[in-house]
């Protein structure tokens, strides 16, 4: 069940009642808050639910087991067994079948023949986000020996509904000390959460859908018909549709998190005003690029262990990245390209000095014009449609439509809003605030209407809900 | 409840309702079908009264909206058919709330049914009423301009009685093709995109299928097969869609390919752009257009009508070929009028024979070839039981009416088989075919069928008059 869906907001009139009336029972509260979770988990699949059921069993066996340990050695091997295990699930349903078709393809070309056999596991959906945020926890229980967490909080943690499909990635100390926050369990910042719920559907339905349907999905599905006015429409609009669905989704579960009473991590801060790829990187899909960076791309050295190695532990950071998003060659280049870009500017700066950097906007436009380009390997099917579209650049210009001149006035007044996002969000929930329930029931009411009324037809997908 | 949190309640309750209220018309558009026929079957009509009307103002406005554009744009050219099931819905309310003489069944999810056979087809139930002036104030609405249904003398062709080779019909059903309407004319939404819900069947994890490989393919042979598939590079090229004026590619040489239509679910929308790009490279001119639409089929007209929309696209564009590939999204019961059909009864695959046949009698009147690609073996039960008759009705119904019946089931495995992901091929050893929700395919499934789909387009070639 969407989260955009009628459904859902019909069994929100049921459940947010109920929930906010055992505001003064906690642990009822928390333990209904974790069924619901699970409900909705089965509303996608039954399986599904009770493999997430067994997993979060085990990550709260294997915590216990890591904390129990007296010994520093015994507490690492017990540590380092818990996290493989933990992964096993992941590697075997997202990467295990692309391994064996690459080994099946290779193997009778070196005349071997390729032994793999097959393994039919589907991947829960979100397995890539509660696995991660299961590590987090067994993080947790290794480096702080935190009190011993309830095995109902720990499910609440991994069945958190807000975040269970598409994240944010929450970390297990940020979430555990919202336990105890006697907040919790009753709507907080109510206009914030407002305002996020409607932007975030307005984002997602309105304009989301609306690049993907006029200026990304033809292209990507036939680009070598493209011309460079089509394909660069296509380029610009999916840069554009990824994060305003993405970014979307995200403000939509931040608002219902805090209707909840819970707070999530802020996971992007304008990500397309980066003057350089570091940058992007620090603001986009932040909850996954800092969990990347504390748990790879540190532990694998940093930038502790020279020039040379730093700019490898990047590049297998970025890897790893793209790989995450799934098993796919298309993924592999797109994170390679990311990690390439970054040792670039990195060997640059020492090359050159970080004075001498180029004025903000050329750097922005090279930024964008990079992280543009590795979006096409992304959304693209496969690196040769990726080729395909972005070699349709040098075909003839094409003939610019009315859409084309909708698209650049979106382009400019999109990078308008997101220079003042921060001063726009507080002048827009302070007005929010300043209004009584009356109208601002009307208000949103009629927002709601217009965003159905020009959103798409049907519920529409999240991207990230594959991840 | 603590009493700061009932003006939250209150709020949430006033912004959900309300918003219900005023789409509950398009509702169905949103839910997936057993949701839709629970909702369509219970709620009275009097439940979607203020959702007609503000259905029937945005269509207005629209039109209006539209009107001026073209007006401003000059001989803009208007496209008569409806361009998304958003507003099938929406168009079926605004005729019925600005034109009194349209009656609409509302508690089924037939309408567009409804008002194409008014004659003397349907039962007028209670349910079936006109929007009855409820206590509601009625929301002043300027009356939508409805084309003249043409009521064109309907080819009534005799249906062929030929024996039926696998299981005997007692009685073939009769093609009653319903009295054709003329597509009221809607101004889009500027910003109205194409449907992206997911699957209804399986909502979780429907994978997307649609990927066009680049370099020529030559079908995988798997073992199991019967029917050893034709060599035939599938390979992507310059392509269109829709309505799209594409690139021609100067280096090959134009064929004499059909115009194609590819109408369909999410496995069209996997296969067609394959089949496309191959016939593009070989026709950069040709007329190749894909309709597919996510979460469709012939059950719920209501929310998307593939036999009308086929009619009037082929009217309209005068294809020469439909490629026809749908069915998950069907096992579901069937509305029409103000009676149910229930799903897996003799009643419901009558219902459903009639759709099919509907399709093809208007394509055997107007000379176009059909090419219905045949359900391949299915992992959930209901969807496996509902290919197993629908299956049977295409591949008589084609066979009738000596239309091509692709059958996926002869190198996907068999209905009467258990599922199977993964089939051999020689020297890569298993290859996965289908996808985890065992309904769509992976690459190499679609390659599969799309290679033969594009073997059977080739065979209605017709010999060029231009060429040598």
């Amino acid at each position: 069940m969407s989260f955009v869906s009628p459904e859902f907001a019909l069994i929100a009139l049921i459940f947010f009642p109920a929930y906010w009336a055992l505001s003064r029972h906690r642990s009822i509260q928390l333990g209904f808050l974790t069924v619901s979770g699970y409900a909705l988990y089965a509303t996608w699949s039954v399986q599904f639910a009770c493999i997430l059921l067994v997993f979060s069993t085990y990550i709260w066996l294997a915590g216990h087991w890591v904390q129990s340990c007296t010994t520093n050695p015994g507490r690492k091997l017990w540590f380092a067994i818990s996290v493989l295990v933990s992964l096993v699930l992941l590697l075997t349903s997202k990467y295990y079948e692309f391994v064996r078709q690459m080994l099946g393809a290779l193997m009778p070309n070196v005349g071997m023949q390729a032994l793999l056999p097959i393994i039919d596991v589907v991947a829960p959906a979100g397995i890539s986000f509660f696995t991660f945020q299961a590590v987090t926890y067994l993080v947790w229980q290794y480096e702080s020996k935190p009190p011993r967490t309830s095995f109902v909080h720990l499910l609440l943690f991994l069945s958190f509904w807000p975040t269970l499909f598409a994240g944010p990635i929450m970390r297990a100390r940020d979430f555990f000390a919202q336990l105890s926050d006697p907040e919790i369990g009753l709507p907080r910042q109510t206009q914030k959460a407002i305002y996020y719920l409607l932007l975030g559907l307005f984002q997602k339905m309105v304009f989301a859908s609306w690049l993907a349907s006029t200026f990304v999905d033809e292209a990507f599905k036939y680009p070598d018909a493209q011309t460079f006015v089509t394909s660069l429409a296509a380029i610009i609009g999916y840069s554009l549709q990824i994060f305003l669905d993405f970014a979307g989704y995200t403000l939509i579960v931040t608002g219902l998190a805090l209707l909840l009473g819970f707070s999530l991590p802020i996971n992007f801060k304008q990500p397309y005003l980066a003057i350089n790829l570091q940058e992007f990187w620090r603001h986009w899909h932040m909850s996954l690029s800092s969990f990347i960076r504390d748990y790879i791309y540190i532990p694998l050295g940093g930038n502790r262990k020279g020039l040379s190695r730093t700019q490898f532990n990047i590049l297998v950071a970025m890897v790893i990245s793209g790989l995450w998003h799934g098993a796919n060659s298309t993924f592999i280049v797109w994170g390679t390209l990311h990690g390439l870009g970054v040792v670039f500017i990195n060997l640059y700066d020492k090359a050159l000095g970080k004075d001498q950097a180029m004025p903000v906007a050329v750097a922005r436009f090279f930024t964008l014009s990079y992280i543009a380009l590795a979006w096409v390997f992304f959304r693209a099917d496969s690196n040769e449609s990726a080729l395909q579209l972005l070699a349709a650049l040098s075909n003839g210009l094409g003939t610019p439509e009315l859409q084309h001149a909708l698209l650049t006035v979106f382009i400019v007044i999109f990078f308008y809003l997101s220079a003042r996002a921060q001063r726009i969000e507080q002048a827009c929930v302070q007005r929010l605030i300043a209004l009584n329930w009356i109208s601002l029931t009307v208000l949103v009411s009629a927002l709601a209407f217009v965003a159905i009324l020009l959103g798409p037809s049907g519920v529409p997908g999240f991207i990230y809900y594959r991840f | 409840m603590r009493k700061t949190q009932r003006p939250v309640y209150l709020f949430l309750l006033v912004v959900v309702l309300l918003n219900t209220l005023l789409w509950l018309d398009s509702f169905d558009r949103y839910l997936s079908s057993r949701y839709h026929i629970t909702l369509s079957a219970t709620l009275p009509e009097s439940a979607f009264f203020v959702s007609h009307q503000t259905q029937a103002l945005i269509a207005n406005a629209q039109h209006s909206i539209k009107s001026k554009l073209a007006q401003l744009q000059g001989s803009e050219k208007h496209h008569s058919s409806v361009d998304s099931p958003k507003l099938t819905a929406k168009v079926n309310a605004a005729s019925t709330a600005a034109s009194p003489k349209i009656e609409v069944a509302h508690a089924a999810p037939e309408t567009a049914t409804a008002v194409a056979a008014p004659v003397a087809s349907l039962p007028v139930t209670p349910a079936a009423a006109p929007v009855a002036p409820a206590p509601v104030a009625p929301v002043p609405v300027a009356p939508l301009p409805v084309a003249p249904v043409p009521v064109a003398p309907v080819p009534v062709a005799p249906v062929p009685v030929a024996p039926v080779p696998v299981a005997p019909v007692p009685v073939a059903p009769i093609p009653v093709a319903p009295i054709p309407v003329a597509p009221i004319p809607v101004a889009p939404i500027p910003v109205a995109p194409v449907p992206v819900a997911p699957a209804p069947v399986v909502p979780a994890l429907a994978t997307a299928p649609a990927k066009a490989p680049s370099a020529p393919i030559a079908p995988p042979s798997f073992t199991t097969p019967t029917q050893t598939p034709a060599p035939v590079a599938v390979a992507s090229s310059a392509t269109t869609s829709m309505s799209k004026e594409t690139a021609p590619n100067p280096t090959v040489a134009p064929t004499t390919l059909p115009k194609v239509l590819f109408a369909g679910d999410s496995m069209m929308q996997g296969v067609a752009p394959l089949v496309i790009n191959q016939l593009r490279k070989e026709n950069p001119k040709g007329v190749f257009v894909d309709l597919s639409a996510q979460s469709t089929g012939l059950t719920v007209r209501r929310y998307f009508d593939w036999p009308t929309k086929i009619k009037d696209e082929t009217l309209n564009r005068g294809f020469e070929l439909v490629a026809i590939f749908l069915g998950p999204n069907d096992p579901w019961d069937i509305y029409e009028g103000a009676k149910r059909y229930a799903f897996g009864t003799p009643e419901w695959e009558d219902k459903y024979r009639d759709r099919v046949i509907e399709v093809m009698q208007f394509a055997q009147d107007k000379k176009v070839h059909v090419i219905w690609i045949g359900l391949p073996n299915m992992k959930e039960d209901r969807v496996k039981r509902g290919a197993v008759v629908q299956n049977k009705i295409f591949k008589e119904q084609a066979s009738l009416f000596n239309f091509d019946y692709l059958s996926t089931e002869d190198f996907l495995g068999g209905l009467d088989e258990p599922f199977k992901k993964f089939m051999d091929e020689p020297g890569k050893g298993q290859v996965m075919l289908r996808a985890d929700d065992g309904i769509h395919f992976t690459q190499a499934g679609l390659r599969l069928i799309s290679a033969r789909l594009y073997e059977l387009i080739k065979k209605q070639a017709k010999p060029s008059a231009t060429s040598p």
